[in-house]
């Protein structure tokens, strides 16, 4: 562990708590679809900040988060307002209060800055890009106090919070005040994104609800996991961006932050194991690979079928053109080793297991064929199908009749009688 | 200080030119609902136009643009990818890919702090000041233009090109997108080119306006031209002018309260949308407000005029079985009182000892009201074989919206009732002698 001066642990404090409230705050934020919309927040808190400095001349920061939060809210009422009705989206909304509100707040504080350059300077400035470096005690612990009361809130309404994030329309259904969980949950993204201002910035505010929560969502389903993870990945990305900055003074701790946010966001992307990119596409190659592996039964059954004398070379399934040579051979080693085929003097045979197989997949995809052309009337040129569970699928009447009437045409497959329908 | 002395020119064309490229590539992002794209592209380039910048080591905008499409490219395709193939939330996709790539350009910006001469706070709020004195490195018959009204002339120059060749395609994808894609136009290249637009223009822009408030000057002016108006080109002609009015005005207001002008830019066009919002004569707060007093009223005053025609009928006798009409108009006192001077004023009733009497022009709307009211109970009751009870309601909502020519077909279908189905006659359409049309 790195030493850490008093200063640097003052600021660890505080960020992490932030990084706890925004955690679980920006799980609510984003299962509701309000992640953008916090965003629009943070831009507008900018000339609330400005205004609050014009009016008492103080730099203390309870003023100016109050003056924050006055225009925050105003933003989000004017979203609310532009898109509720009409021709306008919320998302053009959203990027028209951010634009507009944050240029107001660029144009006030162009004014301050040119009337009394030092003040602007020493306060303004560093609620661009977050400032978190001169944070006091007693603000640190005031955002430890809103974190603990901002988390308590969400677990004591943590089963209103799931009804209302999975099926808003079922809570109000059922008479939840939904109206009012939201306008609470607006609050607490409100507190939540102001106390991120001195830290992060008005620019970056949002990312902190955002990330984490997105990443969190990679790894699980459930509210409260959700929850908890994604408070942890805040609590992590803040300490880690926060003794960078220690370490490197030069760089700016609110966007370290966010960037050790974004790493944990693309480590969760590709090991995820439910929806990472890796899981993802480990499970589709083997889908691939058993899918290639049923085909190849499938061929050596057909071919053996077609000509009961003559055993089945190789060379007649290149001809297929369905493998490449080397491929086929890889195949073809793959299903040796499974037991299911073996050289023969004369070419491949299929042993016992693998005859069965081959009978059970081949009747499948026939069955299936024979459903979608008679039953479902779909063309003969649109079927393309090996899926061997049949009997999950269509009712077993179905397949009896189905089977009579490949059996008529000859067409059964030998030795699958005793599969599962 | 005029807008058009020495020092200002510059500033105004540049800003000028920086809106007016905007709002042009904006419009479609607008129309294709994609404007938080906008957003996300003009804040996720800029590690592309630090990493340019650091590797050319000037404000070449050749290397910063490949440096911002890459970037411009990679915050689409990333959005994309998260959104389309790992399902995850379209916003929170955006919202994480932007907001992490603008932290890492911020970060590199520090790093390359000593061959990056770009300040973190111009990046977000532009200089458009500086961006208007910082000369080109040529001349024209003797003139050196900005060299930002130079980039921005050549940016506005290819973003019209773009327009002008892909017309057809932008105005089919921006407003039917399933049409765009049964005519084989394809979806994806098309946004593509859309979004290397964005970037250049965006690029282009940011010097003067800054990323974040370029965001205000591609949506903003697209949204008040979609109040205004339904077609491609009225939107792209309002927003361009909604553009070049907010420049000056952020211009001048800026050059008032001393402050920035980007900033002012911004302000501008955020009232300029609060007006249109309000007052758009077709889709603005005040006019739907408007139109909805003058239907009460209308209501208010033909529910008044037939009340007194059916009070007239009675007193004749003519009006078959006697019968309390069912719900008596339910309007607000004021609304009445209104109804009652407006009928007064246009000499369509007159009061004397405290009573109203129909003038002639008031018994004939009196009448034709009474005459649709009836018919329309005669069609429930005939067609739609509704019992008697329920005849009245939906006649005395209906009394006031149909027409003329409509109230003739619903005659003729019914063959010329005389009676309705409560026994009372059906006044008929010609005029009576002395009657005058409204």
């Amino acid at each position: 562990m790195i030493p850490v001066e008093y200063n640097t642990a003052v600021v660890l404090l505080g960020t992490a708590a932030l990084g706890l409230a925004a955690g679980s705050t920006g799980s609510l934020a984003l299962l509701r679809g309000r992640a953008l919309l916090s965003d629009a927040l943070a831009h507008a808190t900018l000339p609330g900040i400005c205004l609050a400095f014009l009016l008492t001349g103080s730099r203390s920061h309870p003023a100016l988060l109050l003056g924050a939060l006055a225009t925050g809210a105003l933003g989000v009422v004017l979203v609310a307002a532009l898109s509720r009705r009409g021709r306008i989206k919320e998302d053009a909304a959203i990027g028209a209060v951010l634009a507009c509100f944050f240029g107001a707040g660029i144009a006030l504080s162009g004014a301050i800055q040119r009337r009394s350059p030092d003040a602007a300077q020493a306060g303004l400035d560093g609620f661009l890009l977050g400032q978190p470096a001169g944070m006091l005690l007693s603000e640190a612990l005031t955002i430890a106090g809103v974190a603990v009361a901002t988390l308590l809130l969400v677990a004591l309404l943590a089963k209103e919070w799931k009804l209302v994030c999975f099926d808003p329309d079922f809570a109000a259904i059922e008479g939840w005040p939904v109206r009012l969980l939201d306008l609470l949950l607006m609050l607490l993204i409100t507190t939540t994104v102001v106390l991120a201002l001195p830290a992060v910035g008005v620019v970056l505010a949002a990312a902190i609800l955002i990330i984490p929560a997105t990443a969190a969502r990679l790894w699980v389903d459930r509210l409260v996991p959700m929850l908890i993870l994604a408070s942890s990945f805040g609590v992590l990305a803040s300490v880690t961006g926060t003794l960078l900055s220690a370490r490197f003074p030069a760089l700016p701790t609110g966007p370290l932050i966010v960037l050790a946010a974004g790493c944990l966001f693309l480590i969760s992307l590709l090991v995820s194991p439910r929806r990472g990119i890796v899981a993802r596409a480990t499970a589709e190659r083997r889908r691939r690979r058993e899918r290639e592996r049923r085909r190849l039964l499938g061929t050596i059954f057909t071919e053996q079928e077609a000509a009961p004398e003559s055993p089945v070379s190789e060379g007649a399934l290149a001809r297929r053109r369905v493998w490449g040579p080397g491929r086929l051979r890889a195949h073809l080693e793959d299903a040796r080793r499974r037991g299911w085929i073996r050289w023969g003097p004369r070419g491949i045979e299929l042993t016992d297991a693998g005859r069965q197989r081959a009978a059970r997949i081949v009747r499948a995809s026939r069955i299936w064929e024979q459903y979608l052309l008679s039953q479902a009337q779909i063309d003969r040129d649109l079927i393309d199908l090996d899926a061997e569970e049949i009997g999950h699928l269509l009712p077993p009447h179905l397949v009896a009749e189905l089977e009579r009437s490949l059996a008529d045409r000859g067409l059964l497959p030998l030795g699958s009688e005793g599969s599962p329908a | 200080m005029s807008l058009l002395d020495a020092t200002s020119l510059p500033v105004l064309i540049v800003a000028a030119l920086a809106a007016s490229c905007c709002a042009l590539i904006g419009s479609f992002l607008v129309l294709r609902r994609s404007a938080l794209l906008g957003d996300a592209i003009s804040h996720g380039i800029l590690p592309g136009i630090v990493v340019g910048f650091a590797l050319s080591g000037s404000r070449e905008i050749v290397p910063m643009f490949i440096g911002a499409l890459v970037a411009a490219l990679g915050t689409t395709l990333l959005t994309d990818l998260l959104h389309r193939r790992l399902r995850i939330d379209g916003d929170a996709a955006m919202g994480v890919v932007f907001t992490t790539l603008f932290a890492l350009g911020v970060v590199l910006l520090e790093v390359y702090a000593g061959r990056v001469d770009l300040d973190p706070g111009c990046v977000l709020h532009g200089q458009v000041e500086y961006a208007a004195i910082d000369p080109a490195s040529f001349a024209i018959l003797g003139w050196t233009p900005p060299r930002g009204a130079v980039t921005l002339g050549v940016t506005l120059l290819l973003d019209l090109v773009f327009v002008l060749l892909l017309w057809k395609e932008l105005l089919i994808t921006s407003f039917d997108g399933d049409l765009a894609h049964s005519l084989g136009i394809p979806p994806g290249p098309l946004h593509l080119a859309l979004m290397g637009m964005t970037a250049l223009t965006t690029v282009a822009s940011f010097e003067a306006v800054g990323s974040i408030l370029v965001v205000a000057m591609l949506i903003v002016p697209a949204m008040v031209a979609t109040l205004l108006t339904d077609r491609l080109l009225g939107v792209l002609l309002a927003a361009q002018g909604v553009a070049l009015a907010s420049a000056g005005l952020g211009l001048w207001s800026a050059q008032r309260l001393d402050t920035s002008v980007a900033g002012m830019m911004a302000v501008s066009v955020g009232g300029l949308l609060a007006v249109a919002f309000l007052l758009a004569p077709g889709q603005g707060w005040l006019p739907r407000r408007l139109r909805r007093l003058s239907l009460a009223i209308r209501i208010a005053e033909e529910d008044l005029l037939g009340s007194l025609y059916r009070a007239e009928e009675r007193q004749a006798g003519g009006g078959g079985i006697e019968r309390p009409s069912g719900a008596p108009p339910h309007h607000p006192a004021w609304l009445r009182i209104g109804a009652g001077l407006r009928l007064r004023w246009r000499a369509e009733v007159v009061k004397s000892d405290r009573t109203l009497t129909l003038t002639q022009r008031g018994r004939g709307r009196g009448r034709r009201l009474v005459r649709r009211h009836r018919l329309w109970e005669n069609y429930l009751s005939d067609l739609l074989a509704l019992p008697a009870s329920h005849l009245h309601d939906p006649a005395h909502r209906i009394e006031h919206f149909l027409d003329e020519e409509l109230t003739r077909r619903i005659e003729e279908r019914l063959d010329g009732p005389e009676r309705d189905p409560h026994g009372r006659a059906i006044p008929a359409a010609d005029h009576e002698p002395g009657e005058e049309e409204r």
